[in-house]
């Protein structure tokens, strides 16, 4: 069975999606708790950075595996390679910016 | 202690010079193609029969086609050596053909050459256009090689058909050159610039110039394989990279004289890259216990891997840095993972790449090694800039 | 105690606003699903199987559900209605001997429509009964001719191919054949907008997938050979006024597979059955019209005209490149003097993005495309980039397949020539829309760095290449899949 399955279902595939959401709502929930944890303080706009971090992340994986996915597998692991280093750098500097003095 | 030292540099100086020439003779002796072979392997004679007019021109005859034109065979210089191309023509001098003959570029300057059509392209021109105008356009990120066959096609003709070759243009001195010197003359004043808030305005303007204009706009720096190729007597071409005599000549010219090792500090754009990203988080540094201990098998790599290029006749293989990688994106898989771990390590790690890895930062030790025997430099071994004595700076 | 209240009530208030936003949500994505052209059985995946979408695998069964309950045997041809009712129509209309009439009755049939009729009393009455109607129905047509004047001609449009060569081709000089099988009618058109809205409608369910009109220029007409009439120097028909362009793509996997996996014909097919049925359909609505369709059934260039018809810009492959299809475009269309509105170009940037790009004259394995920075040739009054005829041609001789079945990989290697997927639908509608150039030269830099061509040579067979192709072919397409080779 092939993944595009899910895709291509009319009743997989908003399934699919609800569940997806869950799990980030599950994410935001469990980050909020490690933050804490971690002593890191939060406020609004610490959260947006954040957020728009996770997903650029989530869209260059998205990016990077549609090119695998319509067979472009050079290209795809390319665009993982360079633009994942991209917002590897981008989460250090966020980290900084999270935990001034850590 | 600082006897000892200054016995080993001699020793260590010494043994490098022989090393050189040992390899050079070696690469003397391997066995080079001849012209005839080279032409056979890309004209089979089943094919075509071949009759020399002069040492640059051939009349060629395809059987299978039943059509006659002529060959032409010349060299340009390229970045690690000579390139020689094959022309193929038809009776008007029309291209069919442009064949690499013999060549020792790095191998992705050569796919550079060889995806953007440059050869193809020549395809639809006259070989007359090349006598004294370039009618292709050169390669992005391999200009020197496009260059190179340019030059290579149109002295095949000038040379074959007795016209005179184009007048030398001289050596241009331009706004790389100008910015090399700048850059260098920045570095080492570093060392002498006592206020920290002007020193750390020059450092920064350093990193962010270095990384554009050296780095990502004009891909200038020094890397092994051209260090290989000028140790096995190959003189790049003067009048297109005079930057690359002032890059190399002023680095080794400020450790002989100052000890300094300013291209590895202020220069190198992927030093600079590396500066950059560690202060993102911001990285520490990092001296394990062995790094001393390390530094002799970084060294010792580079060194390898330099005679071995020598000794192989193709300066090409001395290519593992990263830096193409990085600045111009070609390379194997297996330098861009390297330069990804690189990367995500300059982040937690100052300089990595220079302190661990760089092949450059050998050569440049070795440079030191010759200092050990120079009087002037015995007293700078001793006594570091800060006023404090120390063994290590004899040679690191 | 205040500020918890407060909370409280926000969020009382926000949870009865949220669920009332779910709700409105749920409609907006059931409303969408129900008209998701992805619901078109048929229409959509049908190529890839994904129309087929039902598992089966649960209901198998042993036994088929039709129940047996004597010994079975073959079906007599005479059992088939049409062929049946056929032999009686012949009999009836008989040119040599007796003809049968129904008063003769079954007994005066031969003998296997004889033994039909016999078991099946009642049947010849109900026969007589249906050509009655049929003689009545035909009489009352001009009753609801106009009325269903669209249905008529979209069924006419669909049958049409039943009959002989199709489409049928041009006899006679276009003021005749243009105009054979016209329908007279005086209904009129509600307006221009109504009658191209209306045409790209019925293209678009014949199987186009990109559809414009444009006034016809004469400048785009050729010159020195007329369909129908032959070798002649002609005036352009006053009644070629507009063209509908039609564009369809390749089948994708194995266009990126070109040269050798690739082939035209699989939208050559499709071009010719849509402009023929498009013929039809037209002249069924009372217009003339006359299709041209590849590889040579034309009259007209066919690039220039989908410019004008808005559906893209020439690439520097001089192939039509498409904001929705990239340079996987083929095209066909129909000339007509029915009054429509033409559609207006668009500039979206695909010539400006072709004087940096070159990947298609990088690839070429003729060097028949060129490498100028600008278009660099005037042909016949307009200036494009030159293409060498005869060295694409000599490509099409070269690679590996049976005969000159042609090339293709400028389509295949074109960054434009891009599926439909949110990835590549925000480039298509970011890039248009910047004024700067930078995301195309963003783009354009990736395309380079990221993605692998194998090089001009390698499409040859050996010794000159390995026979490579862009991308892999599709496993439908390899023989060593099937077949022990």
């Amino acid at each position: 069975m092939d993944i595009t399955v899910i895709f291509e279902s009319s009743i997989l595939q908003p399934l699919f999606w609800m569940v997806m959401g869950g799990l980030m709502i599950l994410l935001f929930i469990g980050a909020g708790y490690w933050l804490k944890d971690a002593g890191i303080s939060m406020s609004w706009w610490k959260w947006m950075l954040s957020a728009l971090w996770y997903a650029g992340v989530y869209v260059i994986i998205a990016g990077g595996f549609t090119l695998i996915g319509e067979h472009e597998v050079r290209a795809g692991l390319f665009f993982l390679g360079v633009f994942g280093t991209v917002m590897i750098i981008l989460g250090a500097g966020l980290w900084r910016i999270l935990k001034p003095n850590g | 202690m600082a006897d000892k030292s200054y016995k080993r540099n001699i020793i260590i100086a010494a043994g490098i010079i022989v090393l050189i020439i040992l390899a050079n003779i070696v690469g003397s002796l391997r066995q080079t193609a001849s012209e005839q072979q080279l032409i056979e392997s890309v004209f089979p004679p089943g094919q075509y029969s071949l009759h020399k007019e002069n040492d640059n021109k051939w009349v060629i005859y395809d059987n299978n086609r039943d059509k006659p034109g002529f060959l032409y065979a010349g060299e340009g210089r390229g970045y690690n050596g000579m390139v020689g191309v094959l022309t193929h023509t038809d009776t008007t001098g029309n291209i069919l053909g442009l064949e690499l003959a013999s060549h020792s570029e790095t191998p992705s300057y050569i796919d550079r050459i060889i995806n953007s059509g440059l050869l193809t392209q020549a395809g639809n021109i006259n070989i007359r256009e090349f006598a004294y105008d370039e009618p292709l356009d050169a390669v992005s990120g391999a200009t020197i090689t496009s260059n190179a066959i340019v030059i290579a096609v149109r002295h095949s003709y000038l040379d074959s058909e007795g016209l005179p070759r184009e007048p030398f243009s001289g050596i241009v001195f331009g706004l790389n050159e100008l910015f090399v010197i700048l850059i260098m003359a920045a570095g080492a004043s570093l060392a002498y610039i006592r206020p920290r808030k002007l020193q750390k305005t020059i450092t920064w303007m350093l990193v962010v110039f270095t990384l554009v204009w050296l780095g990502f706009m004009n891909n200038q720096m020094l890397t092994l394989t051209r260090i290989a190729a000028i140790l096995s007597g190959y003189l790049p071409d003067v009048t297109r990279e005079l930057y690359l005599y002032l890059l190399l000549g002023g680095s080794i010219i400020l450790i002989l004289i100052f000890r300094r090792n300013v291209y590895c500090h202020s220069v190198c754009p992927f030093g600079s890259a590396q500066e950059l990203l560690a202060r993102v988080k911001p990285a520490r540094s990092f001296k394990p216990s062995w790094y001393r201990k390390w530094k002799w098998v970084q060294w010792s790599a580079a060194l390898l891997i330099l005679l071995t290029a020598i000794a192989m006749n193709n300066p090409g293989l001395a290519q593992y840095a990263v830096f193409g990688v990085f600045f111009q994106f070609t390379g194997s898989t297996i330098l861009f993972m390297i330069l990804f771990v690189t990367i995500v390590l300059s982040l937690f790690i100052r300089r990595p790449w220079c302190r661990f890895a760089c092949p450059i930062d050998g050569v440049f030790a070795y440079v030191r090694a010759f200092t050990g025997f120079s009087g002037a430099s015995r007293q700078a071994c001793k006594i570091k800039p800060d006023g404090t004595k120390s063994r290590k700076s004899c040679f690191i | 105690m205040d500020s918890e209240l407060n909370r409280r009530d926000f969020l009382k208030k926000a949870g009865v606003i949220g669920g009332a936003l779910s709700l409105a949500g749920a409609a907006a994505a059931g409303f969408g699903a129900g008209r998701s052209r992805d619901s078109y059985t048929g229409w959509g995946r049908t190529a890839y199987g994904g129309d087929q979408f039902f598992n089966r695998k649960p209901f198998l069964a042993d036994k088929p559900t039709y129940v047996q309950t004597g010994t079975p045997r073959r079906i007599e041809y005479i059992e088939d209605l049409f062929k049946r009712l056929g032999e009686l129509r012949r009999l009836m209309n008989a040119t040599e001997g007796p003809r049968w009439t129904f008063d003769q009755g079954a007994e005066a049939l031969p003998g296997p429509l004889r033994n039909y009729y016999r078991e099946h009393p009642g049947a010849l009455e109900q026969y007589k009964i249906a050509l009655e109607k049929g003689r009545e129905q035909r009489a009352n047509w001009p009753e609801y001719e106009n009325e269903f004047l669209l249905a008529e001609a979209y069924s006419s449009a669909h049958a049409s191919f039943l009959s002989g060569s199709f489409p049928a081709q041009p006899q006679g000089p276009p003021e005749v054949s243009d105009f054979r099988g016209i329908t007279e009618t005086n209904l009129k058109l509600k307006s221009p907008r109504h009658g191209s809205d209306l045409i790209k409608q019925i293209t678009h369910t014949f199987g186009a997938s990109l559809v414009g009109i444009c006034r016809l220029k004469q400048e785009w007409v050729t010159q020195g050979f007329l369909r129908g009439v032959g070798r002649t120097e002609f005036d352009v028909p006053a009644h070629w006024k507009y063209a509908v362009v039609i564009a369809v793509p390749h089948e994708w996997d194995s266009m990126y597979a070109n040269p050798t996996y690739g082939n035209s014909y699989d939208a050559y097919s499709m071009l010719r059955f849509i402009s023929g049925k498009l013929e039809v359909f037209i002249r069924k609505i009372g217009y003339s019209s006359r299709s041209h369709f590849p590889p040579t059934s034309y009259e007209i260039a066919m690039p220039p005209v989908a410019i004008d018809a808005g559906l893209g810009e020439q690439g520097r492959h001089g192939v039509l490149i498409t904001p929705e299809l990239g340079a996987n475009t083929r095209l066909a269309a129909v000339t007509t003097d029915m009054p429509i509105e033409p559609d207006k170009p668009i500039d979206v940037g695909i010539k400006k993005f072709c004087d940096k790009c070159k990947i298609c004259a990088e690839e070429c394995p003729s060097g028949a495309i060129s490498f100028a920075g600008r278009p660099d040739k005037d042909v016949r009054g307009y200036r494009r980039w030159g293409i060498d005829q005869e060295k694409c041609y000599t490509t099409w001789n070269s690679v590996a397949t049976s005969h000159s079945r042609g090339c293709r990989i400028c389509l295949a290697v074109c960054p434009y020539s891009r599926k439909r997927n949110w990835m590549h639908n925000i480039v298509r509608q970011v890039d248009p829309r910047d004024p700067t150039g930078l995301f195309a030269s963003a783009m354009l830099t990736m395309q380079k760095k990221f993605f692998e061509y194998p090089g001009a040579q390698e499409y040859l067979p050996p010794p000159d290449g390995n026979n490579r192709t862009y991308l892999g072919p599709p496993k439908w397409l390899r023989t060593d899949e099937w077949f022990d080779i």
